[in-house]
C-alpha cells in the first residue's frame, strides 16, 4: 500500500488540526531523541540552584522551566519523561489493539462458544473500574514498568475486541466473504485477507483515542507510586514529588501536568479528526 | 417488567460469581502468602503445618469453594497491616467514598445536562464552541493534576477552602469538583447530541406549531425523550468516577475506599486489596442493575424489547 498520496490528500483537506498535529509530532520527536533536545542531564543534581523559578517568574534563561528540589532542570526532566509516557502509551495501545483484533475477529467469525467465551471475559473486564483492576493486578504482581504495561493492555483490549467483533459480525454475511468461502478460502485466509482490511479503520480510530487515555492512566498510576518507579523521570512521578512543594514551588507539579494535558489533548484531537475522516458513519457527537 | 428484572438479577449473580473467581485468581497470582506470614527462619515442617492449617495444601477448586463460602459469610480475611477483618476496614471507609461520588455525580449531572441543553438549543454558536472546547479539555485533564491545581489556587494562593480530610460541606467542595470534571464533560457531550436528535423530531415540530412556549418544548417535550442515552452514559460514568475516586482521595487525603486501596497496594496488604476490588465492583454492578431498570421505566419500549 502506498500511504504518501493518502497523507497528502488528508493534509490538503479542510479542518486539519494543525496545532494538535504539531504538538503530537513535537512530543514524539522529543521522546524519540531526548538527548538532542534536553539542555541538561535529567539526573544532574545542582544543589546551589535548587528550586529556581521558571523564566518570567523571577527565573533566568539557564533553566527555562525552573529547577526542582535537587536542582535538576525541569525542562530536561519533562523531555526525558516524554519518552516513558509516549512509549508506554503507544506500546499499551498497540498491544491492546493487537490482542483485541485477534480475539474480536475470532469471536465474530467463529461465533458460538468461542464468541461467548471472549465476550463474557471482555464484559467482565469492562465492568470492573479501570483503576481498581489496575491496582488489584499491580498489588498482586508488584510495581514495575513491565507490569504497568501488562496492566494497561489488560484493561484496554476488551474495548477493541467488542468493536472488532461487531464489525466482523456485520461483514460475515456480506457477499464478498461468502464468495471467498465458496472459492475455497480457509478461515485464516478469509480473516486476514478479506476481513482484516475492513476492520482496520475503526480500530485505528479507537487506537488514536486510546493513546491519550493511556498516557493519563500511566501518569495516574505513577503518581500513586505503583507505575514507573523512581529514579526514572516520568510525568506522573514528577507531579507526585512536586505535590510536596505546592506551597513553595508551584511549577514542579504544574509543568508535568501541562505536558500530560497538552499531549493528551493533541492525541484526542487527532483521534477525533481521524474518526471524521475514516468513519463517516460515526461522526463526533 | 418483572420477568426482565428476574433475568437481570440472574445476570448480576453470574457476574458477581465470575468476579469472585477473578479475585481468587488474583490472590493466587500474588505469590505464596505463607512466605509473608512465616518468620524468616521457619523450617519446611512449619511451612507444611501452616499450609495444612490454612487449607493451602488442598486442590485449587476446593480452596475456591472455601474462599467463596467464607465470602458469603462476609469473611475475606484479616488485613496483614491492621490485623482487623478487611471487610470491616472497608465498610468503615465506604460512606466517605459514596458521599464524594454522589456529590460529584450530582455536579456532573446538573452542570453537564445544563451545558448540553444550552449547547443543543443553539448548535454551532459561540456558547456551543466554548462548551465543546471545555469538554475536550475536561476529557484530557488528569484528575489528580486538576486536584493539585485547585489546591494551588483555592488553598495556597487564596486560602478560601480547606484541603485534606473529611469534614463539613467546605471540605467536600474541592474533591467533588475535581472528581466531577471528567464526567461533566461526557454528560454534556451526550446530552448535546441526544437533544439535537430529539429537537429535529416531528413531535417537537408539532409542539412548536401548536404554539407551545419554547421553554416547555425544550424541557418537557425534548429533554424527557432525550433522557435514555444520558442515563445510560451517566451510569457508565459511575465506573470512571469510582476509578477517579482512587486518585482524588489520595490527592485530598479523603478517608475513603480509594485511598485505602492505594495504601494497601503499597503495603502489600492483599486481603484489603481483594476486598476492595470485590466491594467496589459489586457497588458498580448494582448501580448498573438499577440504571437498567430506570431506563425501562423512562422508556417502556425498551422493556417490551423494541428499539425506540
Amino acid at each position: 500500500m502506498n500511504f504518501t498520496p493518502v497523507m497528502l490528500r488528508w493534509l490538503g483537506s479542510k479542518h486539519v488540526p494543525w496545532a494538535a498535529l504539531t504538538m503530537g509530532t513535537g512530543v514524539v520527536m522529543v521522546a524519540a531523541a531526548p538527548r538532542l533536545f534536553a539542555p541538561y542531564d535529567p539526573t544532574r543534581i545542582d544543589i546551589l540552584h535548587r528550586l529556581a523559578p521558571p523564566l518570567g517568574w523571577g527565573g533566568n534563561a539557564a533553566h527555562l522551566l525552573g529547577t526542582d528540589q535537587l536542582g535538576r532542570d525541569v525542562l530536561s526532566r519533562l523531555i526525558y519523561g516524554a519518552q516513558v509516557s509516549v512509549a508506554v502509551g503507544l506500546a499499551g495501545a498497540l498491544g491492546a489493539a493487537a490482542i483485541g483484533l485477534l480475539l474480536g475477529m475470532s469471536a465474530g467469525y467463529f461465533g458460538g462458544s468461542c464468541d461467548a467465551a471472549v465476550m463474557r471475559v471482555a464484559e467482565l473486564i469492562l465492568s470492573i473500574p479501570v483503576m481498581l483492576l489496575a491496582l488489584g493486578v499491580i498489588g498482586a504482581l508488584g510495581p514495575s514498568l513491565g507490569h504497568l504495561l501488562l496492566v494497561l493492555v489488560l484493561v484496554s483490549w476488551a474495548r477493541y475486541a467488542r468493536l472488532v467483533r461487531a464489525e466482523v459480525m456485520r461483514l460475515r454475511g456480506r457477499a464478498f466473504v461468502e464468495l471467498a468461502r465458496v472459492a475455497g478460502c480457509g478461515a485464516i485466509r478469509i480473516i486476514t485477507v478479506h476481513i482484516l482490511p475492513n476492520v482496520l479503520n475503526p480500530t485505528l480510530v479507537l487506537l488514536a483515542l486510546d493513546i491519550g487515555r493511556l498516557i493519563v492512566l500511566e501518569a495516574s498510576l505513577s503518581f500513586l507510586g505503583v507505575g514507573v518507579q523512581p529514579p526514572a523521570p516520568s510525568w506522573g512521578l514528577m507531579m507526585a514529588s512536586g505535590r510536596e512543594y505546592l506551597r513553595t514551588a508551584w511549577w514542579l507539579a504544574t509543568m508535568p501536568g501541562l505536558a500530560v494535558l497538552l499531549t493528551c489533548l493533541a492525541a484526542n484531537r487527532m483521534g477525533d479528526w481521524m474518526r471524521d475522516r475514516l468513519d463517516p458513519h460515526r461522526r463526533t457527537d | 417488567m418483572v420477568r426482565l428484572m428476574i433475568a437481570r438479577a440472574g445476570q448480576l449473580v453470574i457476574y458477581l460469581t465470575c468476579l469472585t473467581v477473578v479475585v481468587f485468581g488474583l490472590t493466587r497470582l500474588s505469590g505464596d502468602p505463607l512466605v509473608l506470614l512465616l518468620p524468616p527462619n521457619a523450617t519446611q515442617q512449619d511451612y507444611d503445618q501452616l499450609a495444612r492449617r490454612m487449607g493451602l495444601d488442598r486442590p485449587l477448586v476446593e480452596q475456591y469453594v472455601v474462599f467463596a463460602r467464607d465470602l458469603l459469610h462476609g469473611d475475606i480475611g484479616r488485613s496483614y497491616k491492621w490485623g482487623v477483618p478487611a471487610s470491616r476496614l472497608l465498610l468503615e471507609r465506604l460512606p466517605a467514598t459514596l458521599e464524594l461520588a454522589a456529590a460529584a455525580m450530582g455536579i456532573a449531572t446538573v452542570l453537564g445536562m445544563s451545558a448540553g441543553v444550552i449547547a443543543a438549543i443553539r448548535p454551532d454558536s459561540m456558547v456551543d464552541a466554548v462548551f465543546a472546547g471545555l469538554a475536550l479539555v475536561g476529557q484530557s485533564i488528569p484528575v489528580f493534576w486538576l486536584g493539585l491545581m485547585l489546591i494551588l489556587v483555592f488553598a495556597v494562593k487564596w486560602p478560601v477552602l480547606p484541603v485534606g480530610g473529611r469534614g463539613g460541606l467546605a471540605h467536600l467542595v474541592l474533591p467533588a469538583i475535581t472528581l466531577s470534571w471528567y464526567s461533566t464533560a461526557v454528560v454534556s457531550r451526550v446530552t448535546r447530541s441526544s437533544m439535537i436528535d430529539v429537537l429535529h423530531s416531528d413531535y417537537v415540530k408539532l409542539a412548536r406549531i401548536k404554539g407551545v412556549p419554547e421553554r416547555v418544548v425544550v424541557l418537557r417535550h425534548a429533554l424527557r425523550n432525550a433522557l435514555v442515552p444520558i442515563v445510560t452514559v451517566s451510569s457508565l460514568e459511575f465506573a470512571i468516577l469510582l476509578s477517579g475516586a482512587v486518585v482524588t482521595e489520595t490527592v485530598f487525603a479523603w478517608p475513603g475506599v480509594g485511598s485505602l486501596v492505594v495504601e494497601a497496594v503499597l503495603a502489600k496488604d492483599y486481603p484489603v486489596i481483594e476486598a476492595a476490588v470485590l466491594l467496589v465492583s459489586a457497588v458498580f454492578f448494582t448501580v448498573n442493575f438499577f440504571t437498567d431498570l430506570l431506563c425501562n421505566l423512562i422508556d417502556p419500549r425498551l422493556a417490551a424489547g423494541r428499539t425506540p
